[in-house]
C-alpha cells in the first residue's frame, strides 16, 4: 500500500491538452473518486497513474518513490476496466492466477492466494468456468479479484459498474465500499455517476475539460461548490443558476424581475458587481415561506414530473423566460402547467457566484 | 429465403414464423400475395444468377468433368472416349516420377507452412508494435506490395537474383564469406530458391491477415496483462497467440492450399516456356507442375485429370486434418 502524489501532472496529445496541471496528494488507504463528464480527462489521469500513458509533464510519486519512468508491469497497481477485460480464453482460476504467475509467485502459494480471494468475492464455485459463462456481476467480481489477488499498492477502477444493471450496480457499490474498508488499498475510482462518487469516496476530484475544478469530500463539493460548474454538476438535478442584474431597495433587493433577495446579501452582491449569478438548489426551494427575509423566486410552470416521493417542477423565471428553474417539492399539491407560482428559500441556502470568473463568493462564510 | 423489399410480405412472413413455430414456408392467403412472393423469389434468384453462373460454368462443370475424364481415355482432339476404370491411376502409381513429384510437393509444403506463419507473424508483430506509429500505412503498403505484382514478372527478377555467376544472392553470400551456391542450377538449391521467391511474394497477404487478427485482440487485455506484471514475451504467448489462433489456423490452411498448388513461380523460374521446367533433374517438379506438363506438354489429359483428383484429395484430407486439430486447440470467441 502506498500514498500517491501527483505534482503538476499534464497530458498533451499533439496540441490538445487533455489533463492540465493536476495536483493531488492522496493518503495511504484513501478512496479518491475522479468525477466529471465524458472527455474531461479523468480516465487519462487514471491511465497515467497506471503507467499506460506517459506524463507530458509533472511528477508522479508512489510513497516517496518517483514512478514516472517505471513501466506498468513494475508499478504494482491493480486495475479494473469498464468492460472487465477478462482473458476470454482462460478459466476464472487462470485469470486470477495470471498476475501472480507473471510475478513468479510459486504455484502453491498462488493457488492459496486465489482461493482466498475467490472466497472473499464468493466466486469459488465458478473457478473452472470461462468468462463467457459468467453473469455480468460475476465477471465484475472476477475482474476485482484479479486486481486485488496480488495485493497491489494502488487500486485503479475505470467506471467498473457502468456495464451492470441498476439494481446490481447499487449492490456492487455497497460491496466495493465494504471491500475497500476491509483491504484499505489506496484507490482511484473513475466515474461520471455522482451517486457512486458521493457514496464511495473519501474525497472527490471534480474535473472538467482537463482541469481540476474542486477536490473535497462529498459534503464539501455539495455544500461549498468552488464554481458554477461544480454547482451544476453535483446534485440531482444540479443547482439553479441565474445571471441577473439587481436593484437595491429599502426592504429587499430585486434581481431581474422575479427574484427577491434579503438585504443582508447586499454587501456580497456589491463586491461582485451589477450582475450576479444567484444559485439555489432545487431541493432548497419550498412552496411556503418560513418567515420574513426569505428569498422569493417566481416562475411560470412549464412541466410537472410526479416522482412519487416528490414533485419536480420545471419552469422559467417570470419575466426572464431564458432562465430555467427546477424545484423539488413535496408531493400532494396539485400543480398546473402554465401556472405562475412563487417559491421560497432560506437566505443561507442561496449561493452567489461572480458571472465573470464563475467562482463562488462567500455570503455567510459558507 | 425471401429478399423482397415489400414490407407487408416480409412482415406477414415473420409473423407466420413466430406464431407457427418452425414453418419455413409462408402462408399464402390470396392470389395477390402469391404473386408478390413469386416476384420476391424471382428478384432473389435474379440477383444470385450472375455469380452462380460463373461458379457453375467455370468451376463446378470443369471440376465434375475432370473427375469424369480421370476414369476415361480422353484426348482433346479425339471425339472418342473409352471408359478405362482405374487404369489411369494404375499408370500413375507405377510411375516413379509421380511419387517423386508428390514428395517434392510435400517438401515444399512442409517448409513453406512454418516459414510463412513464423515470418508473417514476426513481421505483423513488428508492424503492430514498432512501426505502427507514424508511417504504419507506408510500411504495411511496402510489405503488401509484392503480393500485387504479377508472379511471372517478379519471378524473372528472382531468376537474375539467383544467377550463380552475377546474381545478387551469391554476391551477398560471398560478401558474408559464405560459399556461393548453384541456386536454380543446383538440384539441392533450386527448390529453396523457388521457396524464397514464393515467400517474398505471398508474405504480404499473410501479414495483412495476421494484422487484422491482432487488431481484434482488445487493447485492454494487453494492458491488463502488462499491469498483471507480464513481460512482452509472456503477453505474446499467453494472450496474443491464443487469441489469434483462428487467424493462424486460417493462414495455415491458406498456405497449405497455396503450397500444394504452387505453379507459376516454379514454372517461370525453372525453365518456363523454353521447356525443362521442373528441373534440374526434376528437382522442382511438384505435383501441380507435373499435372501441367502431363496435360499440355505430353497431352495425356486423362492422366493429368487423375493426378488433379489425387491432388484435390490430398489437399482435402490435409485441410480436414487441420480442421480436426484446430477444433481442439483454436479458441473461438
Amino acid at each position: 500500500m502506498a500514498s500517491v502524489a501527483l505534482k503538476s501532472v499534464s497530458k498533451q496529445y499533439g496540441s490538445k491538452l487533455v489533463v492540465e496541471e493536476f495536483d493531488l496528494e492522496v493518503k495511504d488507504g484513501e478512496f479518491i473518486v475522479l468525477l466529471g463528464p465524458s472527455g474531461c480527462g479523468k480516465t487519462t489521469t487514471l491511465r497515467m497513474i497506471a503507467g499506460l500513458e506517459s506524463l507530458s509533464s509533472g511528477e508522479l510519486f508512489f510513497g516517496e518513490k518517483p514512478v514516472n519512468d517505471i513501466p506498468p508491469e513494475d508499478r504494482n497497481v491493480g486495475m479494473v476496466f469498464q468492460n472487465y477485460a477478462l482473458y476470454p480464453h482462460m478459466s476464472v482460476f487462470d485469470n486470477l492466477v495470471f498476475g501472480l504467475r507473471s510475478r513468479r509467485v510459486p504455484k502453491a502459494q498462488a493457488a492459496k492466494a486465489v482461493s482466498k480471494v475467490a472466497k472473499l468475492l464468493e466466486i469459488e464455485h465458478v473457478l473452472t468456468h470461462k468468462p463467457r459463462e459468467l453473469s455480468g456481476g460475476q465477471r465484475q467480481r472476477v475482474a476485482l479479484g484479479r486486481a486485488i489477488v496480488r495485493e497491489p499498492s494502488v487500486f485503479l477502477m475505470d467506471e467498473p459498474l457502468s456495464n451492470l444493471d441498476a439494481n446490481l450496480r447499487e449492490r456492487m457499490r455497497i460491496e466495493l465500499a465494504q471491500l475497500h474498508a476491509r483491504l484499505g488499498i489506496t484507490t482511484f475510482y473513475v466515474t461520471h455517476d455522482q451517486g457512486e462518487a458521493l457514496t464511495l469516496s473519501d474525497r472527490i476530484v471534480i474535473m472538467d475539460q482537463g482541469k481540476v475544478r474542486q477536490i473535497g469530500t462529498s459534503e464539501e463539493v455539495y455544500s461549498k461548490p468552488n464554481d458554477t460548474f461544480v454547482a451544476r454538476f453535483i446534485g440531482s438535478p444540479g443547482m439553479n443558476l441565474w445571471n441577473l442584474e439587481w436593484t437595491d431597495g429599502p426592504d429587499s433587493i430585486l434581481a431581474g424581475e422575479s427574484v427577491q433577495v434579503p438585504t443582508l446579501l447586499r454587501s456580497a452582491m456589491s463586491r461582485i458587481g451589477k450582475v450576479v449569478t444567484i444559485g439555489v438548489r432545487p431541493e432548497h426551494l419550498f412552496l411556503s415561506s418560513s418567515g420574513t427575509g426569505d428569498v422569493v423566486v417566481c416562475l411560470d410552470v412549464l412541466a410537472i414530473e410526479r416522482l412519487g416521493s416528490h414533485v419536480q417542477l420545471n419552469g422559467v423565471l417570470t419575466g426572464n423566460p431564458s432562465l430555467t428553474v427546477v424545484a423539488k417539492l413535496d408531493a400532494g399539491v396539485n400543480y398546473r402547467r402554465g401556472e405562475k407560482i412563487c417559491l421560497y428559500a432560506k437566505p443561507e441556502s442561496v449561493y452567489l457566484f461572480d458571472p465573470l470568473t464563475e467562482r463562488r463568493v462567500e455570503v455567510f462564510g459558507q | 429465403m425471401i429478399t423482397g423489399t415489400k414490407k407487408n410480405s416480409l412482415g406477414s412472413l415473420e409473423l407466420d414464423l413466430v406464431t407457427n413455430g418452425i414453418s419455413p414456408k409462408p402462408k399464402i392467403t390470396s392470389p395477390k400475395e402469391l404473386l408478390r412472393v413469386l416476384k420476391d423469389r424471382l428478384v432473389a434468384y435474379g440477383l444470385m444468377f450472375p455469380a452462380l453462373a460463373v461458379f457453375v460454368v467455370f468451376f463446378y462443370i470443369p471440376a465434375a468433368y475432370l473427375i469424369y475424364i480421370s476414369f476415361y481415355h480422353w484426348g482433346i482432339l479425339s471425339s472418342a472416349t473409352t471408359y478405362v476404370g482405374l487404369k489411369n491411376f494404375d499408370i500413375l502409381f507405377a510411375q516413379p516420377l509421380f511419387w517423386h513429384s508428390l514428395l517434392t510437393s510435400l517438401y515444399y509444403t512442409v517448409v513453406m507452412i512454418p516459414a510463412t506463419v513464423l515470418l508473417a507473424l514476426a513481421i505483423a508483430m513488428l508492424l503492430r508494435d514498432g512501426l505502427n506509429a507514424k508511417r504504419g500505412g507506408l510500411w504495411r503498403g511496402a510489405v503488401f506490395l509484392p503480393h500485387v505484382t504479377p508472379v511471372v514478372a517478379t519471378s524473372i527478377v528472382w531468376v537474375w537474383i539467383f544467377n550463380p555467376r552475377f546474381g545478387l544472392a551469391n554476391f551477398i553470400l560471398t560478401s558474408l564469406h559464405l560459399p556461393a551456391l548453384g541456386w536454380l542450377e543446383s538440384q539441392q538449391w533450386a527448390l529453396p530458391a523457388v521457396m524464397i521467391d514464393s515467400l517474398w511474394h505471398s508474405l504480404g497477404l499473410y501479414v495483412i491477415i495476421f494484422l487484422a487478427g491482432m487488431a481484434n485482440v482488445p487493447k485492454e487485455l494487453l494492458e491488463v496483462a502488462r499491469l498483471d506484471g507480464a513481460k512482452r514475451h509472456r503477453v505474446f504467448y499467453r494472450i496474443i497467440w491464443p487469441l489469434i489462433s483462428p487467424t493462424t489456423f486460417f493462414v495455415v490452411v491458406l498456405a497449405t492450399v497455396n503450397s500444394w498448388q504452387a505453379f507459376s513461380q516454379i514454372y517461370t523460374m525453372t525453365g518456363g516456356p523454353h521447356g525443362g521446367a521442373g528441373g534440374p533433374a526434376f528437382a522442382t517438379t511438384t505435383d501441380a507442375l507435373l499435372v501441367y506438363q502431363t496435360a499440355f506438354t505430353y497431352l495425356h489429359f486423362s492422366l493429368a485429370a487423375a493426378m488433379s483428383l489425387i491432388l484435390f484429395l490430398i489437399i482435402l484430407t490435409l485441410t480436414a486434418m487441420q480442421k480436426w486439430i484446430s477444433d481442439r486447440v483454436v479458441f473461438y470467441r
